[in-house]
């Protein structure tokens, strides 16, 4: 009886494998399609001011599945001493793929004196495929304090963020109720 | 058994059949999960049905002291069914086993190739579909290669088993016989 015993034990944890195999394709499967219909937001995970192109440069993550369609750039300068200026409608035209960073770089006028200290909002509009509306995004970066960080640590704290929200929420309706 | 296989190959088309008439009960790669089972089981089914022939023809001479269809046995043995009833039924079953060697190794050499491709579609960028139907595929063979794998340990564990109760009967025979003496 022993062997049959052995080979009912093999049998049965390689069926637990086999298993998981098989159920966690089919869940991941359902998941990525699920994923890939989310539009998601275009999160700026680096910006810096670059004096050889006198640009602005914005690294630009896109959060979701759908594919953001960025169709024009703006940029307002407003330095520290004397008047700024604002540009609008600058033709951008650049298709960032769902989870995939893009550089996008917005130039100044020509002949801008620009100071470690002077700021720059550099704005974007976009919109995704199959939804009729146009939206708008904008960042504000100050000359000399370039910003980076990289999209897992944005999902990192953006997830830690919500769990705290959920936690402050059931507390919340559990006062309520109590009130109640 | 031939009803057997019968109906796996019925309902083998009738899931092809739906796959190609593009009937969206299920998601695509649960068809194909369904139709690549279905389809490597039909290649296994000569190897499943031997390996049961060989599972309850053990456990019924174990339980009764008897040969249960010894037509079948003879038909896959290839032996007459005076040498079945003269050699011990454990030679019997594990001829039978050995004579499966050929079909074995064409049977996991599909299932191997099939997970070789579908590691070989890994390296595809994501979000192609080919990539996700192929390794649903290979999911697919792989419950009806486990189910195989299955059936052949429990088919050599019941012939060892039954070799071992043979050969103590034999030697208490022969002590018998030798006290007798």
């Amino acid at each position: 009886m022993g062997r049959t015993l052995t080979t009912a034990l093999l049998t049965v944890l390689g069926g637990l494998l086999v298993g998981m195999g098989v159920g966690g394709f089919i869940t991941y499967t359902s998941t990525a399609k699920y994923v890939q219909s989310v539009p998601g937001a275009p999160i700026v995970v680096g910006a810096k001011y670059d004096q050889e192109k006198g640009a602005m440069v914005l690294d630009i993550f896109n959060s979701g599945g759908l594919p953001i369609t960025v169709t024009s750039g703006g940029l307002i300068f407003k330095p520290q001493n004397g008047n700024g200026y604002a540009l609008a409608n600058i033709p951008v035209n650049l298709v960032i793929p769902g989870g995939t960073i893009a550089r996008i770089e917005i130039k100044l006028k020509e002949n801008t004196e620009v100071k470690i200290g002077d700021i720059l909002v550099g704005s974007l509009i976009y919109s995704y495929p199959y939804i009729p509306q146009v939206y708008s995004t904008s960042f504000e970066l100050t000359v000399g304090k370039p910003y980076k960080t990289s999209p897992s640590e944005v999902i990192k704290k953006a997830s830690e963020k919500a769990q705290e929200q959920a936690q402050s929420q059931s507390a919340q309706t559990q006062t309520q109720n109590q009130n109640k | 058994m031939n009803f057997w296989f019968s109906l796996l190959l019925l309902i083998f088309l009738v899931v092809t059949l739906l796959v190609w008439l593009q009937i969206s009960l299920l998601s695509p790669e649960v068809w194909l999960i369904l139709l690549s089972s279905l389809a490597l089981g039909l290649f296994a089914f000569r190897l499943l049905s031997a390996y049961a022939l060989v599972i309850t023809t053990a456990d019924f001479y174990k339980e009764k002291g008897e040969i249960k269809d010894i037509f079948s046995l003879s038909k896959k043995s290839g032996k007459s069914e005076e040498e079945i009833q003269k050699v011990p039924l454990s030679v019997i079953l594990a001829l039978i086993l050995e004579g499966l060697a050929p079909f074995r190794y064409a049977f996991y050499l599909a299932f191997m190739l099939l997970l070789l491709l579908s590691l070989a579609v890994g390296f595809l960028p994501p979000g192609v579909p080919l990539k996700e139907y192929i390794e649903a595929l290979f999911w697919g063979a792989a419950i009806t290669a486990f189910i195989t794998w299955g059936f052949e340990n429990f088919a050599e564990a019941a012939v060892a088993e039954l070799a071992e109760m043979e050969s103590s009967q034999s030697d208490n025979n022969q002590n018998q016989q030798q006290s007798q003496g």
